[in-house]
């Protein structure tokens, strides 16, 4: 009788206690921030480790394949470099240009780096924990980006010290998107099957696999020119309007350890 | 001291869970050893003993979800765990490596079906394919028996929890 009472006592109080977590402003977000606070040291050492058991194993697996990526690359270093060197020189000519036709300059983005203290554990939904929060002037839909620059989603929710990074393969997610050459607009979502996708680009859009997408800014969310990542698989027939392409991101999500916040 | 190596070895789950593997994510599935280790618990033990542990592992589960409610693995694992409970006392009497696998797969969709249930109650969305569904029991159950004798082994050690 007595262990009966003690257990309808306990769910009573366990009740009670959840509807009071839930109701009670800030009482939820002070408790789990105090909850990331003691476990995120311990959390990030455990990310880091995976990562680094699960990079050990890629070498392994790829690692004849290095040689011929090395030259591949080299080569492409040396593109990027020239390329690199005549942007500069755009980027010049255009700081004289808006000077001298009064255009006043962007606003510099103010960047944040944060380190990834947990990620979502039961594979329901797709986000990350980062160790930067109000505190730190970071607040909802502020833009987040790979430490290379790629896009990885926005904030989602903030407290004093953490927030939580809705990622843009999650369900919900939806980027304003163009494809770099063609300049094609659309929008990415997730889909079906769980890769990202961009639906309705006319068939008389030549597009090609590999192709770079990157955000196009017309959701006024994520600012344009972001990488999001390249084309994987293109949809189309001669009967169809339009064309469907699917996606491989830029980040590799599993592998993330730090990012970057814009403010 | 038996309590402190059972907070231990959840948080140990816990870190395991966040850190390694994701890294073994199969489309998008990958296993819950928090889950496991309440419906170990649920086989082996009296699941009014375990009450307590239930409570800990499922606020952890819903402090390191994207959802605004606490609270939702709470209440799908005290569910499951009751009704694991009492699946072992009367249907899987016999705890053969055949039984425990129904048993936890029992316990691995109710949990689940339970989850999604409140998801949708309270308007939560969240990513649903039913290939990875099906992978994540399939990969769950590879993991759900090591796990039973871990948990079974220290059991067995301390008599109760």
């Amino acid at each position: 009788m007595f262990k009966k009472r003690k257990i309808i006592s306990i769910i009573i109080g366990l009740l009670i206690l959840l509807v009071m977590l839930n109701t009670v402003p800030g009482l939820k977000k002070g408790l789990g921030n105090f909850v990331y606070k003691i476990f995120s040291p311990i959390n990030g050492l455990f990310i880091k480790t995976g990562n680094g058991i699960a990079g050990f194993f890629e070498v392994l697996t790829s690692i004849h394949d290095l040689n011929k990526e090395n030259l591949k690359f080299r080569q492409e270093i040396q593109l990027l470099e020239a390329d690199n060197t005549r942007l500069k020189e755009i980027e010049k000519e255009n700081d004289i240009l808006k000077e001298a036709l009064n255009i006043s300059q962007n606003i510099r983005q103010v960047k944040e780096v944060a380190l990834i203290s947990g990620k979502d554990i039961q594979g329901f939904q797709d986000w990350i924990l980062i160790n930067r929060g109000s505190k730190h002037g970071i607040s909802e839909n502020m833009v987040v980006l790979s430490p290379e620059g790629a896009l990885v989603g926005k904030i989602s929710e903030v407290e004093p010290s953490f927030s939580k990074v809705m990622l843009i393969i999650y369900r919900d997610s939806v980027v304003a998107a163009l494809i770099e050459k063609s300049r094609a607009e659309g929008l990415i979502k997730r889909s079906e099957k769980g890769d990202l996708s961009m639906d309705f680009i006319s068939n008389t859009e030549k597009i090609e696999i590999g192709e770079k997408i990157i955000t196009s800014g017309m959701d006024n969310v994520y600012p344009k020119g972001i990488l999001i990542g390249k084309i994987e698989v293109i949809n189309s027939s001669d009967n169809q309007l339009f064309q469907k392409i699917f996606i491989v991101p830029a980040v590799n999500f599993n592998k993330l350890e730090e990012v970057i916040v814009i403010k | 001291m038996k309590y402190i190596f059972l907070i231990l070895f959840i948080l140990l789950l816990l870190f395991l869970q966040i850190g390694i593997l994701p890294h073994l994510k199969i489309l998008g599935a990958y296993p819950n050893l928090i889950l496991l280790f309440i419906l170990s618990l649920g086989i082996l033990n009296n699941w009014r003993k375990n009450l307590g542990w239930i409570i800990a592992a499922g606020l952890f589960l819903d402090f390191y979800s994207l959802h605004n409610i606490l609270g939702v693995s709470v209440i799908s694992l005290i569910i499951a765990g009751v009704i694991i409970y009492f699946l072992s006392q009367s249907v899987f009497k016999k705890t053969n490596s055949f039984s425990l696998i129904l048993l936890f797969a029992a316990g691995i969709l109710i949990y689940n079906i339970l989850s999604v249930i409140i998801f949708k109650i309270f308007g939560i969305s969240f990513n649903f394919r039913l290939i990875s569904f099906v992978i994540m029991i399939i990969y769950n159950l590879i993991f759900a028996l090591p796990m039973f004798y871990i948990i079974k082994w220290y059991v067995g050690k301390f008599r109760k929890i």
